[in-house]
């Protein structure tokens, strides 16, 4: 495992931690539906959600419309539960817990021991596809607060995962949503009654560690009348040859008032610089401000994934509500991504704002895709989008995608793109003044991700910054 | 403070540019380069500077860093910078989404932390600027601004000059700084240059068209040709360049 | 089920093809016939997209899979209509084609003139796109199918045209729905210089399906000002397709007009094959009832230093609706291209429709390249700052929303056709002030 020591410009989180893994075979059919269901001990009214989403799905075929190259996937050779197996009499606490999983998470440096927790963050570690540990879950209970994984939350709060699943991402919405609610495995669940402002940041680490296995995590977050939450996801994998599919899904749901922020530090593995291996990250997210005057924010630093599609989107049916996306994604080696949002204004006098930054490098290809659309009854809606992208080296594409559906003369919507570089001749003049070319490459990405990287919580960001330094580095270097 | 000796560059794999520069820059002393198009001026001036599209060929580059001399070509960009070389561009290279204000901070104490010396808070730094901005006349909009984005040519020099009296270099390379500019301007950037210019530092001025040598008067002026320097003199030779062109030098030499 | 790509077209389709090869009754070279057999086929195999199609997304035009629209011959124009052509003016090289056909006694060509017109069925090479990238729009197969009197015009090198050249494809006015397909090769050579109008307009109410079919092409140097306004009457169908080459330091400057047709739907392509061209494509839609616009524009950027310019705007009234869907594309030895892009909606009534995709492609990291798009109604502040001057507040919109078109119009240096479209725009705002 030292091995990658001696790489430390690769990717830093490429190790395969060594536990006892319980997988089901390869394949889906209706009895892997069912089995995942029966493993997971869930009520009757989720196997019936996931039958159906399978049924819908057999019928589908894969969608090919992203600006992205991939062999086609064969659905029936991956493992759709993959499982530590020190984990099959969970644990009751994290003291439980396998110490070779906790000692994955610690040098992912995500410590869910008690006496070394992230100050002011409650985490939520998932592994393949089971949840490990949450972090805090005793402050949070004094306050109403529920965050647990998944799979506890269908045990102990069913009447919530019934009332809120799949009304956000229904499980006919798409192929990749339809998989996912078929077999999706664990996640987490906040929920946030009214009036509490969640009073630390809940955060979920995701790791896939098995090989051939897909990750279909599934996060619900509900907000009521009031409440407010931060919300942070990161992600990694281990180095692979093998492509694996991570297709999950996170609804949003905000109530009157209410305020939810997610944000998203992804660095999944994206493939060595020939573009073999990686993770296939096809992901549904997407908020739903029901209530008047909810605000739905998103915040994606997309730094890794051999394939990104994504498009985390808002629907602002409440009055007054209130979008907003901020990503910076960056692409090496041979990564493709084709990500972007979705704005979908429905109330009156509703607002978004999109800020994406796209950073393509090597041989890689960058697309921002995204949609405003203004329904006839949403009068006095409002968008301000800017896309700017950003080209290092000449082999690399940025690709701009803008859709402007405008169905109402009130609203008020503006699309401005950019693209700049950063040239041999930029860094010699930085260079020439002082600073070395690792500032220069900082001062650089800072400079063209600042309106991104200030709305992320603050110790996200400066990882998110060291990231993307790393990255480029190699890159420009 | 400098000493070059028979240095030769060339573009990388390209065809030799200097075949063989010898010069001596001591402290207080103004020296101005001229040339014709071609002679090799501005790579003499990026080579200096460690631009990474030229290669040394052969010769020695010796800076005084704390009264030792210092292999200068042994260094990187941002060490020359960092030892008191400053180069002002011919063409100001744009650099978006960074402010004046950040980048010149940023460049400040990368040199304070190479030299020992604290980093500067932002109202300090603030104070200085307002200072420096006052000696070239340009106002405090400036330093919002992206880096040289949309400047007019004019600005763009003038934002070089700042840069240097912020970085206060003890070599300051002046390529071309006066091509490309209006009257005005020009008046503006060499008083700043004049008033930057103490015992304790030194000033290379490469130039094609010797406007600059109205508004200051070079202690030294070479002329350089085909890669080569073909005649040293006092400010008299500028004027006589001046007059009877370059084709005289040729003859002269 | 899914609802299909494609739609196959009707039967009359091959009647009209069959009828138009027995009319010609093998008098066409055999290649040529052959070209016409090889689109007719293509056309066939394509289908009519439904808005599965991503081009077609935001335009529904699977009705022309069964609407029966037939040739018919031109009757009954008399050469004193001259007078009322539109857009026409004293001085212009006129070349009119009614229901497809050239006309000589509308045509009026000055002595003297540099232009050279043949027929394209003269032509010795084959039709351009054959010979190019075939389009994936089954109508442009349709056109080169089934166009009669096709003409190439041709202005030599370092000629420069001292007066405008005028096309117009005129409707006639009958009541029963027709079809053409007008075609045209329009080549300026080294250095040569010329402003081309092409009009497309209706002599009456009866619909029309206009199937255009425009290839341009410019050498070295050369610089042509292109118009195309398009005024067909609201029954009428308007499919249009230019494609434009430029070769080294050539300019290429176009107006896109478009203020009549129930549906238009142009698109424009320019490929900028050599080193130092440059395109400036301006366009502006003025629609209103249930009047559809889609243009479709897209610049290649193929060669280094190339700059090109888009300016697209659009007016919307009642229910009308706009697509604009611009791409830029920077292919990967395409250095220092400058690409702008910019298009603006002005909607004026709560129930229109505006759709933008204005798209970059960027492969090469050595280039400038903006876009924007904006979609909204006329501004609150501007209004009130007019009302402020003692202006009322229907002149005030009226000034703003003139103000907004002239934008793109003042960029003509055709004057004479600057003041013609603000005369189709006077229309299109008097009536909607009658409508309150």
């Amino acid at each position: 495992m030292d091995a990658i020591a001696d790489r430390p410009k690769e990717y830093k989180y490429g190790f395969v931690t060594d536990v006892e893994t319980e997988k089901f075979p390869k394949g889906l059919n209706e009895e892997t539906v069912r089995a995942i269901s029966a493993r997971k001990n869930e009520p009757d009214f989720l196997l019936e959600f996931r039958l159906n989403a399978f049924r819908w799905w057999q019928e589908q075929e894969p969608p090919r419309w992203a600006h992205v190259e991939f062999p086609p996937i064969d659905f029936q050779d991956i493992h759709y539960y993959a499982a530590p197996k020190s984990m099959e009499d969970a644990p009751q606490s994290l003291d439980d817990v396998d110490p070779e999983l906790l000692r994955t998470f610690d040098r992912l440096g995500v410590p869910l021991h008690e006496r070394e927790r992230l100050a002011g963050v409650a985490v939520d570690a998932v592994f393949d596809s089971v949840s490990v540990g949450t972090t805090h879950q005793d402050i949070l209970a004094e306050m109403g607060v529920i965050f647990c994984s998944f799979s506890e939350a269908a045990q102990k709060h069913p009447e919530l995962v019934k009332k809120y699943l799949g009304t956000v991402v229904p499980p006919r919405d798409n192929f990749y949503a339809a998989l996912n609610s078929a077999v999706f495995s664990d996640g987490s669940f906040v929920f946030v009654p009214k009036g509490v402002q969640c009073p630390i940041d809940l955060s979920t680490y995701f790791r896939i560690n098995a090989s051939n296995t897909g990750q279909f995590e599934r996060t619900l977050i509900v907000a009521e009348e009031g409440a407010s939450v931060s919300y942070v996801e990161g992600c990694t994998a281990p180095m692979r040859d093998e492509n694996q599919l991570h297709a999950a899904i996170v609804e949003l749901v905000a109530l009157d008032d209410a305020s939810i922020k997610y944000s998203t530090v992804q660095n999944w593995y994206g493939g060595d610089e020939e573009g073999r291996g990686g993770i296939y990250n096809f992901v549904v997210k997407r908020g739903r401000c029901e209530g008047a005057r909810s605000k739905i924010s998103w915040t994606q630093v997309e730094a890794g994934s051999a394939i990104t599609w994504k498009y985390p989107s808002v629907i602002l049916k409440g009055d007054d509500s209130v979008g907003e996306f901020y990503s910076v994604a960056l692409t090496n080696n041979k990564m493709q991504a084709d990500t972007g949002t979705k704005m979908i204004h429905i109330g009156k006098n509703t607002s978004s704002t999109i800020i994406s930054k796209g950073i393509s490098c090597d041989q890689s290809k960058n697309s921002y895709r995204g949609l405003v659309k203004v329904t006839p009854g949403a009068s006095g809606a409002r968008n301000y989008s800017q896309c700017d992208s950003m080209l290092v080296g000449d082999g690399c594409e940025a690709n701009t995608f803008p859709y402007l559906e405008i169905h109402n003369k009130d609203a008020v919507i503006e699309h401005e793109a950019t693209t700049s570089r950063i040239s041999d001749e930029q860094l010699f003049y930085l260079q020439s003044r002082g600073l070395d070319s690792e500032a220069a490459i900082s001062l650089l990405v800072n400079g063209f991700c600042k309106e991104v990287f200030k709305t992320l919580p603050l110790e996200f960001s400066v990882e998110a910054v060291k990231l993307l330094e790393m990255k480029l580095e190699d890159s420009v270097g | 403070m400098l000493k070059i000796r028979d240095l030769k560059a060339r573009v990388v794999d390209g065809p030799e540019i200097l075949k063989g520069i010898d010069l001596d820059v001591n402290a207080g002393e103004i020296h101005a380069v001229m040339g014709p198009n071609g002679s090799g001026k501005s790579t003499l001036s990026r080579v200096l500077a460690g631009h990474p599209d030229y290669e040394v060929t052969g010769g020695t580059v010796a800076f005084d860093v704390n009264r030792e001399p210092q292999d200068l070509l042994a260094m990187e960009p941002h060490e020359r910078a960092c030892a008191g070389v400053f180069l002002a561009f011919q063409y100001p290279v744009e650099v978006a989404g960074v402010s004046n204000t950040v980048f010149l901070r940023s460049a400040f104490n990368a040199i304070c932390k190479a030299q020992g010396v604290p980093p500067i808070d932002a109202f300090d730094f603030r104070d200085l600027l307002a200072e420096k901005l006052e000696l070239i006349g340009m106002d405090e909009s400036y330093l919002e601004r992206p880096v040289n984005l949309d400047f007019s040519g004019g600005e763009k020099k003038r934002n070089e000059i700042l840069q240097m009296a912020v970085l206060a270099p003890r070599l300051a390379i002046l390529d071309e700084t006066d091509s490309g500019l209006d009257v005005d301007s020009l008046r503006i950037v060499s008083e700043g240059v004049k008033r930057l210019s103490t015992p304790h530092n030194a000033t290379l001025m490469i130039t094609h068209y010797q406007r600059m040598l109205q508004y200051i008067t070079p202690d030294i002026v070479h002329v350089l040709m085909d890669g080569r320097i073909v005649k040293t003199g006092d400010h008299t030779l500028a004027e006589a360049v001046e007059t009877r062109g370059y084709d005289w030098v040729k003859e002269a030499a | 089920m899914k609802r299909p790509r494609a739609i196959t077209p009707a039967a009359h389709y091959g009647e009209q093809f069959h009828a138009l090869l027995a009319r010609n009754n093998g008098g066409e070279p055999p290649a040529l016939q052959a070209q016409r057999q090889a689109a007719y086929d293509r056309f066939m195999a394509q289908g009519i997209p439904t808005r599965r199609v991503e081009a077609w997304k935001y335009t529904d035009i699977t009705r022309l899979a069964e609407e029966v629209f037939l040739p018919i011959d031109p009757t009954g124009v008399a050469p004193q209509a001259t007078a009322h052509l539109p857009l026409c003016h004293e001085g212009d090289e006129r070349l009119v084609f009614v229901e497809g056909i050239l006309q000589p006694g509308l045509t009026h060509r000055p002595d003297g003139s540099a232009l050279q017109v043949s027929p394209l069925s003269s032509a010795s090479e084959s039709i351009a796109e054959d010979s190019g990238e075939p389009s994936d729009n089954p109508f442009v197969a349709l056109n080169s199918a089934c166009w009669r009197d096709g003409s190439i015009l041709e202005v030599p090198p370092d000629q420069k045209l001292g007066h405008r050249v005028h096309v117009l494809f005129l409707h006639a006015a009958h009541s029963e729905p027709s079809v053409i397909h007008p075609r045209l090769r329009l080549r300026l050579g080294r250095h040569a210089e010329t402003q081309v109008v092409v009009t497309y307009a209706s002599l009456g109410d009866g619909p029309c399906l206009n199937n255009v079919c425009l290839e341009v092409e410019l050498d070295e140097g050369a610089q042509l000002a292109l118009a195309q306004a398009q005024i067909l009457n609201v029954a009428s169908t308007h499919l249009g397709f230019t494609r434009v080459s430029q070769r080294r330091d050539s300019s290429l400057s176009s107006m896109d007009f478009h203020a009549g047709s129930a549906l238009a739907r142009h698109e424009l392509t320019v490929a900028l094959n050599g080193e130092g061209a440059t395109a400036t494509l301006n366009g502006l839609y003025a629609v209103k009832h249930r009047q559809h616009v889609d243009c479709h524009t897209c610049i290649e950027h193929q060669q280094p230093n190339c700059s090109s310019r888009q300016l697209y705007k659009g007016i919307l009234g009642d229910r009308a609706s706009a697509v604009f869907d611009g791409l830029v594309r920077v292919h990967p030895g395409a250095s220092g291209t400058d690409g702008e892009q910019m298009n603006r909606n002005l909607l004026l009534s709560g129930d229109c429709q505006a759709n933008a995709k204005p798209r970059l492609e960027i492969a090469n990291d050595d280039v400038r390249c903006t876009h924007g798009a904006t979609v909204g109604q006329l501004a609150d502040q501007e209004l009130f700052y007019l009302e402020s001057r003692g202006i009322d507040p229907a002149a005030a919109r009226d000034m703003l929303s003139r103000g907004f078109a002239e934008e793109v119009l003042y960029r003509l240096k055709d004057r004479a056709l600057h003041g013609d479209l603000h005369a189709v725009l006077d229309r299109f705002f008097e009536e909607d002030d009658e409508q309150g």
